[in-house]
């Protein structure tokens, strides 16, 4: 079924983004990370909203295949102790008359090495309700990432449409028992509209996405018994055992954002506000003895703005952003009873609100891009961000708050050479440091190896570092531009505050290798 | 107002209302979990002298955790507990020098503010048979292997009367394990009054007065009378040496020969069997409702089971399997052995035969359960026994068969 969809992805996505390019065509070629620039330069594409690929008219495309390996102990309990990745990725943004299309696809095969407490795959982050086993183990991951989006104007109107879907399948498996077998998908549908006035750009789009994971675990070996937990929020759980279980997660996104924009020749301001409603509900067992695992429903509201000056060569962008989450665990207690056909049945005999997080998420960001000749020369970036995280559970009331505080600079350079060679030098820094944090696990019976662990985990001061060097060609001639690349890249982490993760490091390293069209 | 001047400003104003709207309807539709409170009253046996159990111990476990509570009850023979929404399994003991009383609730629903009564239960203390260990969990091979021929169940006379074992029962009830609720159950879901006994029932046989078991001394049956050490066909890593057993369970001579039968250990005789099918008698690892008993005076054990009104097919199934009913009565003693998982510990006995359980912390790992030294008077082992096998057993034991503790528990 993958390959099917992959190879009919590739076929489209060839198709719009066109490797060919058109007599006539002067668009510069892009570097490496090009599409990223295009983002940056670009102020209504970061908004999201499909209608805004109308603004993009430059044809770009890019392939590249890159592995990766990063380990290394400074990582949260149920992350890989290593892992290694190959990627294949190929994405690219055509423009065909009125139409302006956008399509992508990614392939990812990981291979995460020792991983505990953690069986599950694409549930959200804040999600509480985890399914993990007693063993833990290594785990084979291949995931799809499929999208498509285009846009388009109303004949002669100002108003502008688009829309955007994602397709995200994913499969991952141990094969050490007790043996989870995953198998997730998220698909989405974004539509979105713009209508530019005079000096006001308007912006409306909306988000539907649907979520569908079944974890199904075996053994092979019958004579142990296996306990699974099902975790419901800061390392509590509820526990079963036995050769077998099963566990699906169904969930349901929606959500949109308003955009309003000022367009001047050189500026452009963009205050976008958003709303996004998340629910996610896991069963577990058969349909006929069915065991509700949680259901998690997340409120968060948002809010993105733009400022871009652009100048000579030169882009000056800030942006500031906000969210607020809002989760819930609700848990359910059930009973088993026996049915009139003495069928063994679990009942809901009472449901409350037993996790409740609260997040804050602030973050200002400076990019400044110098470009020589509609090519980077050179960029900087500086950002700052406070987070704010407050769980409770209840009725115990455990709880964990804390907030931190980081900052990251990044520099970039482009070398131009002879012979239509580029070198491309990255480096980056950044800092994460702890401004207050509280925490009661007293009573938690995994407090040691969970709870506790995770919030010196994330209440850990840490430095980062890293670069990146690439090497380009380009390559021209009137009916086919391929510029190949090699890329190379690294970056260590280090917990600098005393406690588990004081002198731990992660060390991330990749290989890119690749070409823009 | 200067701000009405710009444009698209009322559209922007529209949706941000829109999205308010959203919000407000987002609120919380359930309620934060909350402790509720839990009352306790314990009530003693009809006929005791009093009626409400004051200075009674009250224990609550969380079903689905190791959260144990503990309170003692007042004047007014109530203990108080303050517990969040769940299952709890619920014990009130209590001791006098006569008496072992003991209660239960299982599998008790709080979601709400409420009132459990518990009546308990009384239980002579003078004594008489009772386990004093029993091996289920079986041992690893030294190649990981599993091995389960080496259980064994000890048997204690812990009276100061010679006691004749002729005629002595023992089984285990339905269900096989503890991990789910019991369909053997009334339209009340209670417990049925008569016993679901399942697997090769055997027993001592005798005319009456062939095998006494002298005070304070005890004997050892095992599923196969042979050192598992030591034997070709044993395990290297098991922790017992059953070459000198009492008894065995031999079912040989049901299952074509499959099960050897071991020189030197007399055979124990086989009043009924589920199947035929099991190569020999093999108490589940992870768990069983052991019994000994014994049927009235005269009453042939294999007639017993002939009698089509003593046995009875699984409540709910098809299944042509008939299960030997046996009348709580005839029980003479009872160890409800459960799964370590908090939520899997559902009752198989009445709380009057075991009001509470025992359990082996894994399976395969060469540990037993051990009833606890009460006393030990000139040398003499009295074990504990209040019908309450929470309090009356340990788990995490080297099995010991027919070795007696030299220290008081």
């Amino acid at each position: 079924m993958y390959k099917i969809i992959y190879i009919t992805l590739c076929c489209c996505l060839i198709q719009v983004t066109g490797i060919a390019r058109q007599p006539g065509d002067t668009i510069p070629q892009p570097l490496p990370d090009d599409l990223k620039l295009l983002r940056l330069k670009n102020a209504w594409l970061q908004t999201g909203n499909a209608a805004a690929l109308s603004s993009v008219s430059q044809n770009s495309g890019l392939f590249n295949i890159s592995y990766s390996q990063n380990n290394g102990e400074l990582r949260l309990y149920n992350q890989p102790e290593n892992e290694n990745q190959l990627q294949i990725r190929t994405e690219g943004y055509k423009t065909l008359g009125r139409y302006h299309l956008f399509g992508s696809f990614n392939y990812s095969l990981n291979n995460r090495n020792k991983v505990k407490w953690n069986n599950v795959l694409f549930p959200s982050d804040n999600n509480p309700f985890v399914l993990a086993d007693s063993m833990g183990g290594d785990f084979d991951t291949e995931i799809f990432d499929i999208n498509a989006g285009f846009a388009m104007p109303f004949k002669n109107t100002r108003w502008n449409w688009g829309v955007k879907t994602n397709y995200k399948a994913g499969s991952s498996a141990d094969q050490t028992d007790p043996r989870p077998a995953i198998n997730a998908v998220r698909y989405n549908l974004a539509p979105g509209l713009t209508y530019a006035g005079k000096n006001i750009t308007i912006g409306l789009d909306a988000l539907a996405e649907g979520y569908n994971e079944d974890i199904n675990i075996t053994v092979l070996n019958y004579n142990l018994n296996h306990h699974f937990f099902l975790f419901n929020g800061l390392g509590n759980y509820y526990p079963n055992s036995g050769d077998s279980y099963r566990r699906n997660y169904r969930g349901f996104k929606a959500g949109g954002s308003v955009q309003a924009g000022i367009d001047k020749k050189n500026a452009t301001y963009i205050v976008q506000i958003g709303y996004t409603n998340n629910f996610e509900s896991a069963d577990d067992g058969s349909v006929e003895r069915l065991f509700k695992a949680g259901d998690f429903v997340d409120h968060y509201f948002w809010t993105n703005n733009t400022i871009q000056l652009r100048g000579n060569n030169t882009l000056h962008a800030i942006n500031v952003s906000g969210g607020f989450h809002r989760s819930d665990g609700i848990w359910f207690d059930q009973m088993s009873v026996i049915d009139a056909n003495r069928n063994v049945k679990w009942v809901v005999f009472s449901e409350s609100v037993k996790y409740i997080n609260d997040d804050v998420n602030l973050g200002v960001k400076y990019d400044f891009l110098k470009e020589k000749a509609l090519r980077r020369n050179y960029s900087l970036s500086a950002s700052a961000q406070y987070k704010y995280s407050n769980t409770f559970y209840y009725p115990e009331e455990f709880y964990m708050t804390y907030s931190n505080v980081a900052a990251a600079i990044n520099g970039a350079k482009t070398f131009y050479l002879h012979n239509n060679w580029g070198i491309t030098a990255e480096l980056h820094a950044a800092l994460q440091y702890n401004l207050s944090k509280d925490a009661d696990f007293n009573g938690i019976l995994f407090s040691e190896i969970i709870s506790k662990p995770a919030y010196a985990y994330l209440t850990a001061d840490i430095v980062n570092a890293g670069g990146a060097v690439s090497i380009s060609k380009f390559t021209q001639n009137k009916k086919l531009h391929l510029h190949p690349f090699l890329k190379l890249g690294y970056d260590t982490s280090s917990g600098l505050s005393a406690g588990a993760y004081n002198r731990t490091a992660r060390n991330y390293a990749t290989i890119s290798i690749g070409f823009l069209f | 107002m200067i701000i009405n001047k710009i444009p698209g400003i009322k559209a922007m104003f529209i949706l941000t209302v829109i999205l308010g709207i959203v919000v407000l309807v987002s609120c919380r539709k359930t309620d934060v979990a909350k402790k509720m409170v839990l009352t306790v009253a314990v009530q003693y046996p009809d006929g005791y002298t009093a009626t409400t159990g004051a200075g009674i111990k009250v224990k609550v476990n969380y079903t689905s955790s190791a959260r144990t509570d503990s309170a003692t009850t007042d004047a007014a023979g109530k203990a108080i507990f303050s517990l969040p929404s769940g299952i709890y399994n619920i014990t009130a003991t209590g001791e006098t020098s006569e008496f072992a009383f003991n209660g239960t609730a299982s599998n008790v629903v709080h979601g709400d503010t409420q009132t459990v009564v518990i009546k308990m239960h009384a239980a002579s203390l003078t004594g008489g048979l009772v386990f004093k260990e029993l091996y289920y969990t079986g041992s690893r091979t030294p190649t990981g292997g599993t091995y389960f021929a080496d259980q064994f169940q000890e048997i204690y006379n812990n009276s100061d009367d010679t006691i004749y074992l002729d005629g002595l029962i023992i089984g285990s009830t339905m269900p096989l394990t503890s991990s789910s609720a019991s369909t053997w159950v009334d339209a009340n879901g209670n417990l049925l009054p008569r016993l679901p006994v399942q697997g090769y029932i055997s027993y001592i046989p005798g005319t009456g007065k062939q095998h006494p078991l002298a005070p304070r001394k005890s004997i050892i049956i095992a599923q196969d009378g042979i050192n598992h050490k030591s034997d070709p066909l044993g395990n290297a890593n098991s922790p017992v040496n059953l070459g000198n057993a009492d008894w065995e369970y031999y079912v040989g001579g049901l299952n074509n020969g499959i099960d050897a039968d071991a020189a030197g250990v007399p055979n124990l005789s086989i009043m009924y069997a589920t199947s035929t099918s099991p190569f020999d008698q093999l108490y589940t690892i992870n768990g069983s409702a052991y019994i000994i008993f014994r049927l009235p005076a005269g009453t042939d054990p294999v007639a017993f089971a002939s009698n089509e009104a003593n046995l009875q097919t699984l409540p709910g199934s098809s299944s042509a399997t008939k299960y030997l009913m046996v009348p709580k009565e005839y029980v003479i003693d009872a160890v409800e052995c459960v799964q370590v998982e908090e939520n899997r510990r559902f009752k198989r006995l009445h709380a009057e035969l075991d009001a509470g359980y025992t359990f082996s912390e894994g399976t395969y790992n060469s540990q037993s359960v051990r009833r606890k030294v009460k006393q030990i008077i000139d040398g003499k082992v009295i074990y504990k026994d209040t019908n309450n096998s929470t309090e009356d057993f340990l788990n995490k034991q080297t099995p010991t068969p027919g070795v007696h503790p030299t220290k008081v528990d």
